[in-house]
């Protein structure tokens, strides 16, 4: 981002906090929190430690309690937080402008020594931080004044102010860090954000209290109770007879049912998660990019969509997510057409097809494996007989990091970056299970991610899906819509990058 | 695909020695056990079912039409009987699937509870003929799996190995080998001492010939009520085992699969689940009722008090 | 008396012992949980890195070497997960475990003892039958489908009870209801079978002799008698009643043993896997333990034996 972006955004989200600012300023008593709002989730954060989060369900969470250096408006675009501005002195020093008179829950002050203490502790071994690395990058942070911070990575980072954002640069306050220990923090967080922690008991419930004096101006909402509900039946249920007043996720099946509920309301909302089929480009016959091809025309995704997704989903051309920098509809996706399919099997030279191995699993984020059954159905009506093998999602993971997978395996992957560069990298790195590699691509990329304004990043990721494309190294797939499901009393609006933003939460009335 | 179907259902033919003894020994039953009768019927016809299930099928039951998924049975609005029990979730024939998951399910239950039988006859056998410190060992052995959380102790087998046919048979023997080790090995304590087998032992029979002339023959009444009420319960764990999706891989249809396949559509779409929730709960209750009129044909104690 | 006890703890401490040493293998074997535990883009360095750091990449000898040392003095580890000390996190959920099998169990006892007993005196009748057919039935739903319809029923259509969590009494009705409704039919027949025995026995036929009302001579006589194989089954059951209680408090999210555990076999928890099969491991034996020390006093034969 360059300087004159950052102003830009800077200047959007100003408009957007006068209002709250203001109004906490002018009169702090009609802005007191109220109320109780209890909310029903499939899964709770493993622990409130930021650096030793394991999974989305943690990180999308813990944003209540902390806030980033950098955060994400209600549309996805990068706005300031904890850092006022930020600029790229040189391609490997990001300089952060921190803001002022921000405080953590027990009173310390936010400042430079807070930002240099949370990214060395990240970085350094002795943690194991889980998410360290994503956090690779960095070398070393140095404290220019008490309110400005250098960061220099190894190598040029682009995505630095989007890293030490929501996603992986939540702030600690040194103070009470060293003071807990490293065991106590996971359940007695100090950060900056909208609420803290009150009590957790860990499968039973969640209690959040506002933070009065939250630099953004106090949240809406005082108590928040957090239900960890696993069933999805039970979920739903608990909010229909009204236990709780907010839940997610919803399986597609139950959205018109619980539309036709007057006491509830149902929103969705695309997800930027991913799914597609990876094909092992190193095995003939997937080494002929005709078969790649007539397993894209042989899939009707669209119906898959309609019938297990209820049409609540984005078919998407490759994997690129339509909320991503540079999404280019341009790019369409391949037909269903079986008959296409088979003629492309059969000018590879395959006319009879040919038997194979797909792999998907259970018990992840997402349902994988419903998607996976129906395209294997749609992929033995084109002649190719697949096996479906099913994983326990923790008995896949380490599968694919030996390159022990199946030729097929579908998959979803998050962009919680919201920037395509980061996922095409990750999918193409020619390993762990993904063994697809193209110089010319590789080429374009480092292009694009030396280019710091996003209107021309933008532009060039047109020509990189359109390659992608043609290459067909997955089954394109589709992006699902998150479900969220409320009661009347309350006022939500989901964020389209999966992060459970509880801030904007209200009760109606 | 329907091949591979075929093949894992051969196995099926071991449960039909249970109720084909002939029309009389049915009769016999009949007058004794009603609920045994009722037992001997309803397993009879899930048998012939998972047997003749290429006959009965209307459809390839994994042939999928993704545009015709969720339709209700027949004598609901919208159905037709050309698919008498509607359509799951990919557009699948629910009646076919289920017929066919008679096959997988009865063949995995069965042969999960053979093996286990066979494991555990073997252990009690050894244990309570040799006794001492073989039997102080084999007895620990089962004391330690009887200690370990069964459905945790499947659920990391299957987390291991994958979930396949063969896995989930592995497993559930895994979970049910120890009771017919425990009773086995309390009989032919009692019969080592009894006269008889004293005798032949003092004319110079061989341990082994002992045990597999007259232990092994003695036992296996109470074994073969055992191993029907087990393949019951490995029926239900089938299917707790595919609720927590580490049930046998798709599409091979199994009433468990299906029955956890279609919870998310139970206020949509019941018929998914509720079919092959009766088809188990019919089943199971067929075969515990056979199990307990087997009890009370063949446990002596019991028949002499009658 | 006291050397059969002493033999009992014996075999009760090596069978726990055994059970931790398989726990610590099996969830080896199931490989390390680097792959879960980082974030989707890392890489293959970074997977490598994060194994050393964490010392996943010891030979098993030297692993199981740590985990023995420190098992022996109680201490399983910090779990990967939550980041405290496992056995603690585990301790605190035994209660709801507890809280939730115990009803269960008192449960399907209060319903099985009175059918049994109806089915037993009533032998070969209508009310044998139809106690039976209950029984039977009973034992042959798949529990976790009878939950979800218990919720839609009793929470959703009805709003008698709460759908899932932990709180009042009338939260746990349904869980233990879907855990006891096996465990009654098997009680059952077990009353009825050893009902049926102790009713022809000599000294029953002796009360009945002095003119004792039939009831009474059920009641006094025969029931307590036919209780002491209860006792022993209900101990026997203990371990599958834990089992089922992994599905049951996954679909009520009950926040006991079970389901912490479930999820920590998914995310490869280790110290949280091995520290729990360790204490349920130690309350079946337990259990086991005192039920049959129970039975020597309920029964002077078996001290004989």
């Amino acid at each position: 981002m360059t300087r004159h972006a950052a102003v830009r955004a800077l200047g959007l989200t100003a408009a957007a906090l006068g209002l709250a600012v203001g109004a906490s300023a002018v009169a702090p008593a009609a802005a007191a929190p109220t109320g109780e709002v209890k909310i029903g989730l499939a899964a709770e954060p493993n622990t409130f430690d930021p650096h030793l989060t394991v999974g989305r369900n943690s990180q999308i969470f813990i944003v209540n309690v902390y806030d980033g250096l950098t955060a994400r408006d209600a549309q996805g675009n990068l706005v300031p937080a904890l850092a006022e501005s930020w600029k790229r002195l040189n391609p490997t020093t990001w300089q952060f402008t921190l803001r002022k008179g921000v405080k953590f829950h027990n009173g310390d002050d936010f400042n430079a020594d807070s930002v240099k203490f949370t990214l060395d502790r990240a970085t350094n071994p002795e943690t194991k931080a889980t998410i360290g690395s994503e956090l690779s990058t960095i070398a070393r942070t140095e404290i220019v004044d008490p309110f400005t911070v250098n960061v220099v990575t190894k190598a040029p980072d682009f995505l630095l102010p989007v890293r030490l954002g929501e996603l992986f640069g939540l702030m600690l306050s040194p103070k009470h860090t060293n003071a807990v220990g490293k065991e106590a923090i996971a359940t007695r967080p100090n950060g900056t954000g909208p609420f803290k922690l009150v009590t957790w008991a860990k499968n039973e419930r969640l209690v959040l209290e506002a933070n009065e004096h939250y630099w953004r101006g106090a949240p809406k909402v005082k108590t928040i109770t957090v239900r960890p509900i696993l069933e999805d039946a039970a979920r739903i249920a608990a909010l229909q007879t009204g236990e709780v007043d907010l839940i997610s996720p919803i399986p597609h099946v139950r959205i018109e049912e619980l539309k036709r509920n007057s006491k509830l309301v149902i929103k969705t909302i695309p997800a930027p998660r991913i799914f597609h089929v990876t094909i092992d480009v190193r095995k003939p016959p997937f080494d002929n990019v005709k078969v790649r091809q007539a397993l894209n025309h042989a899939v009707d995704v669209n119906a898959i969509l309609k019938s297990l997704y209820f049409g609540y989903g984005t078919r998407l051309a490759t994997v690129v997510d339509k909320g991503a920098l540079g999404y280019d509809p341009s790019v369409r996706p391949y037909p269903f057409d079986p008959n296409k399919a088979k003629a492309l099997l059969a000018e590879a030279g395959f006319p009879n097809g040919f038997e194979t191995e797909l792999d998907s699993f259970t018990g992840s984020i997402a349902d994988h494996n419903k998607p996976a059954e129906a395209i294997v159905g749609y992929l033995q009506k084109a002649g190719v007989k697949v096996k479906q093998n099913v994983f326990e999602f923790s008995a896949f993971g380490p599968r694919r990091v030996a390159n022990q997978t199946a030729p097929l395996f579908i998959y979803s992957i998050g962009n919680s970056y919201l920037e395509p560069s980061w996922v095409i990298r990750w999918l193409t790195q020619g390993g762990l299970g993904m063994h697809y590699k193209n110089a010319r691509l590789d080429e374009m990329l480092t292009r694009i991610e030396a280019t710091d304004d996003r209107n021309r990043r933008a532009q060039q990721y047109g020509d990189v899906q359109k390659l992608i494309k043609d290459e067909a190294p997955f089954i394109f797939l589709f992006q699902a819509d998150s479900v969220f499901g409320m009661s009347n009393r309350i006022d939500y609006t989901p964020r389209p990058d999966e992060t459970q933003w509880l801030y904007t939460l209200g009760l109606k009335g | 695909m329907s091949g591979r179907v075929e093949r894992e259902s051969a196995p099926v033919s071991p449960a039909l020695r249970a109720p084909s003894v002939g029309l009389a020994w049915l009769a016999r039953l009949a007058r004794r056990s009603p609920l045994a009768t009722v037992g001997a019927v309803i397993v009879g016809l899930v048998i012939v079912a998972a047997l003749a299930a290429p006959l009965l099928a209307t459809t390839d039951p994994i042939d999928q039409d993704l545009t015709i998924v969720l339709k209700p049975p027949f004598w609901l609005e919208d159905g037709s009987l050309r698919h008498p029990l509607g359509t799951d979730h990919l557009g699948r024939d629910v009646y076919s699937r289920l017929v066919y998951g008679a096959r997988i399910s009865l063949a995995i239950s069965v042969l999960a509870a053979l093996l286990g039988a066979a494991v555990g006859v073997a252990a009690g056998l050894v244990a309570g003929y040799i006794g001492g410190r073989v039997d102080a060992i084999i007895m620990r052995v089962v004391d330690l799996n009887l200690a370990f959380p069964l459905i945790l102790l499947a659920l990391a087998v299957v987390a291991l190995l994958g979930a396949s046919v063969k896995n989930l048979v592995i497993v559930m023997s895994i979970t049910t080998w120890m009771i017919y080790a425990r009773v086995v090995r309390g009989l032919s304590l009692t019969l080592r001492e009894q006269e008889f087998v004293q005798a032949i032992r003092a004319l110079g029979a061989h341990d082994a010939r002992i045990i597999a002339r007259h232990v092994l023959p003695n036992v296996l009444a109470p074994v073969m009520v055992i191993w029907t009420l087990e393949i019951a319960r490995v029926i239900l764990m089938e299917s707790a085992l595919s609720f927590l999706g580490l049930g046998v891989p798709p599409p091979t249809p199994t009433w468990g699969r299906m029955l956890a396949e279609g919870r998310d559509y139970l206020t949509v779409a019941g018929w998914i689940s509720i079919f092959p929730g009766l088809a188990i709960m019919v089943t199971v209750l067929g075969i515990n009722f056979l199990g307990d009129g087997l009890r009370d044909l063949l446990d002596p104690r019991l028949r002499r008090q009658t | 008396m006291r050397a059969y006890i002493a033999a009992r703890l014996v075999t009760a401490v090596l069978v726990i012992l055994g059970v931790s040493v398989v726990s610590f293998f099996l969830t080896f074997l199931t490989g390390d949980p680097a792959e879960i535990m980082l974030p989707p883009g890392a890489t293959a360095v970074q997977i490598a890195k994060f194994r050393a750091e964490w010392g996943f990449d010891d030979p098993l000898a030297i692993q199981y070497w740590r985990f023995l040392r420190r098992a022996v003095h109680g201490d399983f580890g910090v779990s990967l997960r939550h980041g405290q000390s496992s056995l603690p996190l585990i301790a605190a959920r035994l209660p709801a475990t507890l809280q939730l099998t115990v009803t269960a169990m008192l449960l399907a006892i209060v319903l099985a003892v009175p059918l049994g007993v109806l089915a037993a005196t009533h032998r070969g009748g209508k009310i044998d039958l139809i106690a039976m057919g209950v029984a039977l039935l009973g034992q042959s739903v798949p529990n976790f489908w009878l939950a979800i319809m218990m919720i839609l029923l009793f929470a959703v259509s009805w709003g008698v009870l709460p759908t899932s969590g932990r709180g009042g009494f009338a939260h746990v009705v349904m869980p233990a209801a879907a855990i006891a409704i096996n465990l009654m039919a098997l009680l059952t027949r077990l009353v009825r079978t050893t009902m049926i025995e102790v009713l022809a026995e000599d000294y029953v036929r002796t009360a009945r002799g002095k003119g004792l009302r039939e009831v009474f001579v059920h009641t006094r006589h025969a029931l307590p008698n036919a209780l002491i194989p209860l006792v022993t089954v209900v101990g026997l059951q203990f371990g599958y009643i834990l089992g089922g209680a992994v599905v049951i408090e996954t679909i009520f999210t009950w926040p006991g043993v079970g389901l912490f555990t479930i999820q920590a076999i998914l995310n490869r928890d280790y110290p949280v896997v091995q520290a729990s099969v360790f204490i349920l491991a130690t309350a079946v034996v337990l259990i086991n333990l005192a039920v049959d020390l129970l039975y020597v006093w309920l029964d002077p034969r078996i001290r004989v034996a």
